[in-house]
């Protein structure tokens, strides 16, 4: 029962191996655009703040910038490997602890999108796979294709428009409301209100790409020949399309979790902006602003090595439900 | 030109297809003729602020918060919009198709090194990456088109790669090997020519990817300061998205339809040239 | 064994018992735009039961949309079944409801494929798959062990259970292929050119698992082959099939003897000339190809192909002559119009 192939976990632990490098090119990366931006580096690692003189020597000496590119770039991994993510003037507080304090909120807003977007989508893309070529299927396509080349900004903006100036329905910013002081449960159904609209912003962009998907890949299974030779074998339609083609399916709604991450990551950057939430994304929005480099690079840093995770947990939930993976 | 031929038949009978290619004649029309259609110049702010559609004849989609000319303004958007979708597309297909054919071509240890730097450029969040580029290099239209295009070229890599390695043992491609051409004239003459389609298609979904990132670098603030483009036009909406509806609604509504346009095309050139694909391309 | 209580069998215990598959004047069709092929027009075909029968025929003759529409389940949704019966152990599967048919299929009658590497899942383990069927239909009781023995009956490990396809050779995965067709025990196999994909040394050893299993079990097994070395080996009866229709039927021993269609003549003496090779190929010693669907002949469909054209042929379609206990639909056979 040893098995001809590697084990999960040892396919695993060379992807993890695999994406070392990786991050070390991140690193590097952000040290290339701080020494390569216009001026002195110290601007890009402090921001265009008058800092006093002392804190600019501390800098100085901490990145080890009067020694050489060498020298300075081992400094700078040094640096970011213990944390050290620098200082933001604008919220005078470390960049690491300023980013970590909003992760929450944004990474709410991302799973309750994700978990809304794939269950819809994953219903639609049914639907229109199961009864392929009918009106609904083309209702089901002809939206995904639009809602897949709407941006996310400004479908923002228009459920501002419709549910919270026209209609008057759901609120249009902020994380709560200002005027009730609400407590305890009515907080957070208060908080949920004001989610609808952000959520269903960044959704609709997903919702189209698993609509689409599902579809396709449904299709394309109901199709091949397994599933004909399951049906030669007495296997009913319906249990065909949900043992055998949602698991196929299931590929490519993964597939849009895991490596379409970096786009959920700057969605909801723009929709934090448009809805004044203040998360990472509206975080980026305001640095940008006030010219705060630290932050925005802390930002890059930080995001960037969450790509790398949720794509490591990705290849390892693909080779979980594909077996052929891990022995490719 | 039997492929043209194929891949105008194909057009023909998909509507969607045609539909999409009529989207992107008619908006390059409106980008190459702004001066003549536009009704004013899209940069003088009047005091005429805030009228809304059909409240003025001069002004008939309306004026922002500065009294500038709402429609005026979404015409010449579609230059910058346009500009840079093309021009970033066309430099990440070229991007891609150097590293790609590289990659396809040798195999073995330039393909690992390569395609673990394109993976790279795969990880790295390209908005964010942007922004803080161009907040750095301020954001001329050149270095927008730079940014993005520079950014953008994995997916034509791959594409590029994947057709390099099914062609590169092919035997027209021996047979020229054998013949003592150049790598350089084997890769570029000989193979290149074979993969234009699929390249075509990528780098037309890649026109709809570019133009959507320059409007949301637009939307923060990060697009060309001496242009109206559709994402900054969006960024102001944003103020005054209470008071001024179509503020956001014209330029947003140019910008989804640009987009849907070179999708559809895409999707079109991807079924015409990969029949196989049919399914994959869904939009019928 | 029977579903339907009105069988002779039970009503009469010495009466001989109806056989497993009686097809009768089936006509499958396809639609396409603007029109309809018949890729199948079988008159009658039966398979009694306890024989292995063969349907030989070059590819394009409808073989594989017989076995298909014994199932009344094709690949393509532009196929049907146009006309006709298709008694199943008792059942019509064409005038069955879809119900009633999902129940029968790999039940009452197992189905293997020439593309044993596309006929399973790749991303579930064989024994689930197995196990998925046996739980469908209803067999709950000790499914597992019930997996486990009919892979030993077709010689495969336990291992295989938790193995996934593509850790399977070809020869394994059409083992499996036959344990998935077995493990309802059904009374009917068919099997669509079971051995053609595989190595030649792979083939024989499918082949003589296949006789094994049938004599154990007494099981009906349709064979769909191109090849005569395989009828030879193991079929009882054989159906010639020719673009879509039976011309010529009746037992293996005759028909491999004294021929008596211009079409299985000219089949036989392809396959004697490259028996010495090692190979049972058909080399169809016939001038020209098959037609397609779109062309079919006029009158006997045969005719443009036959050394032995008459004017009739050309106009009307053959009935069966009875020749020397074959049955034979060719004019020569008629006696007003043979030559002598």
């Amino acid at each position: 029962m040893s098995g001809s192939g590697m084990s999960l976990w040892r396919y695993a632990a060379l992807r993890i191996v695999q994406s070392l490098p990786l991050i070390l090119g991140i690193i590097v990366i952000n040290f290339l655009l701080i020494n390569l931006a216009p001026g002195d580096p110290v601007t890009a690692l402090i921001g265009e703040f008058p800092a006093p003189a002392e804190y600019i020597e501390t800098v100085r000496e901490q990145f080890g910038l009067d020694q050489s590119l060498g020298m300075r770039m081992l400094t700078y991994i040094g640096n970011i490997l213990q944390g050290e993510l620098g200082f933001s003037f604008n919220y005078r507080v470390p960049v690491l602890e300023l980013v970590l304090g909003r992760l929450g909120r944004t990474l709410v807003l991302m799973i309750t999108t994700i978990v809304f977007a794939t269950a819809v989508g994953l219903g639609l893309g049914i639907m229109a796979a199961k009864w392929k070529d009918s009106p609904l299927d083309k209702l089901a396509v002809g939206f995904a294709t639009v809602g897949y080349s709407i941006p996310v900004f400004w479908s923002g903006q228009l459920l501002i428009l419709l549910f919270a100036v026209r209609l008057g329905w759901l609120p249009s910013s902020g994380l709560r409301s200002t005027r009730i002081a609400y407590e305890g449960f009515a907080l957070y159904g208060d908080m949920a209100r004001h989610m609808i609209l952000p959520v269903l912003a960044l959704s609709l962009r997903y919702i189209a790409l698993t609509t689409r998907l599902t579809r396709s890949s449904l299709i394309e299974t109901l199709n091949s020949d397994y599933v004909v030779a399951a049906r030669t074998r007495g296997i009913p339609a319906t249990r065909i399309l949900w043992n055998h083609g949602l698991r196929a399916a299931a590929t490519p709604i993964i597939t849009i979790i895991g490596y379409h991450f970096t786009f959920i990551v700057a969605g909801s950057a723009l929709v934090e902006t448009v809805f004044g939430w203040p998360g990472v994304g509206r975080l980026m929005y305001e640095s940008i602003g006030a010219r705060d480099y630290p932050t925005l690079l802390g930002i890059l840093l930080m995001v960037s090595i969450a790509v790398i995770i949720v794509n490591l947990i990705t290849d390892i939930v693909y080779a979980f439900i594909d077996p052929r993976i891990k022995y490719d | 030109m039997t492929e043209l031929h194929r891949i105008a038949y194909y057009f023909r009978r998909k509507h969607f297809a045609m539909f999409g290619l009529i989207l992107v004649l008619a908006l390059v029309t409106v980008a190459i003729l702004a001066p003549q259609i536009a009704p004013n110049d899209p940069h003088a702010v009047s005091r005429a602020r805030f009228l809304s559609p059909g409240e003025d004849a001069r002004y008939p989609l309306g004026t922002d918060n500065l009294g500038r000319c709402v429609l005026s303004g979404v015409i010449y958007g579609a230059r910058v919009s346009l500009f840079v979708g093309l021009a970033a597309a066309a430099t990440s297909t070229f991007i891609g198709i150097l590293i790609g054919s590289l990659s396809g071509y040798f195999g073995g240890k330039t393909d690992a090194f390569l395609m673990r730097f394109t993976e790279l450029f795969m990880t790295i969040p390209r908005f964010v990456l942007a922004l803080i580029v161009v907040a750095f290099f301020g954001s001329g239209l050149d270095r927008l088109i730079l940014v993005i295009g520079v950014l953008s070229w994995p997916g034509a890599a791959r594409l590029v790669r994947s057709e390099f390695l099914s062609h590169r043992n092919l035997p027209y491609v021996d047979s020229g090997r054998v013949s003592g051409m150049s790598h350089l004239r084997l890769i570029f003459v000989e193979i290149l020519p074979n993969i234009i389609p699929p390249v075509i298609v990528v780098a037309t979904l890649d026109v709809a990817t570019a133009i959507l990132l320059e409007a949301s670098l637009g939307f923060f603030g990060l697009g060309d300061p001496n242009l109206r483009s559709w994402g900054g036009m969006l960024s102001q909406a944003q103020s005054h998205i209470r008071s001024a509806w179509w503020m956001s609604v014209f330029p947003g509504s140019a910008i989804a339809v640009t987009v849907l346009g070179f999708n559809l095309v895409g999707d079109g050139l991807n079924e015409a040239a990969n029949p196989r694909m049919q399914i994959e391309g869904g939009s019928t | 064994m029977s579903s339907t209580p009105h069988t002779q069998t039970e009503m009469n215990p010495q009466a001989r018992p109806e056989p497993i598959l009686d097809i009768q004047n089936l006509i499958t069709e396809i639609r396409v735009p603007g029109r309809s092929l018949r890729p199948v027009e079988i008159e009658r075909l039966v398979v009694p039961r306890g024989q292995v029968v063969g349907i030989v025929g070059e590819s394009g003759s409808g073989k594989s949309m017989t076995a298909y529409s014994i199932l009344n389940l094709f690949p393509t949704a532009a196929a049907r079944i146009h006309s006709g019966s298709i008694l199943l152990d008792g059942v019509d599967m064409v005038t069955a409801r879809e119900n009633e048919r999902v129940r029968i299929r790999g039940d009452k009658v197992g189905m293997v494929f020439q593309d044993y590497a596309m006929s399973f899942n790749p991303v579930i383990s064989i024994g689930k798959q197995l196990m998925e069927q046996l739980l469908t239909h209803g067999r709950h009781e000790n499914a597992k062990a019930k997996v486990l023995s009919v892979l030993n009956e077709v010689g495969l490990s336990a291992e295989v259970f938790s193995r996934y396809p593509h850790e399977l050779s070809g020869g394994m995965l059409q083992r499996v292929g036959i344990a998935s067709a077995l493990v309802c025990d059904p009374p009917l196999i068919v099997a669509d050119e079971p051995t053609t994909a595989l190595d030649v040394t792979v083939q024989a050893q499918i082949l003589e698992l296949l006789k094994r299993i049938q004599q154990e079990r007494n099981l009906s097994i349709l064979l769909i082959t191109h090849d005569l070395g395989i009828v030879a080996e193991i079929c009882d009866l054989v159906y010639v099939m020719y673009v879509g229709q039976i011309v010529e039927h009746g037992t293996v021993h005759k028909i491999f003897k004294s021929p008596a269609h211009p079409y299985t003549q000219g089949l036989l003496q392809g396959a004697s000339s490259v028996q010495s090779v090692g190979t049972h190929e058909i080399r169809v010693a016939i001038q020209g190809s098959i037609p397609g669907l779109t062309e079919i002949p006029s009158g006997c469909r045969f005719h443009d192909r036959c050394p032995y054209t008459m004017d009739i042929c050309r106009t009307q379609e053959p009935g069966f002559y009875e020749v020397n206990g074959l049955q034979a639909a060719c004019w020569l056979h008629d006696p007003e119009h043979s030559h002598g």
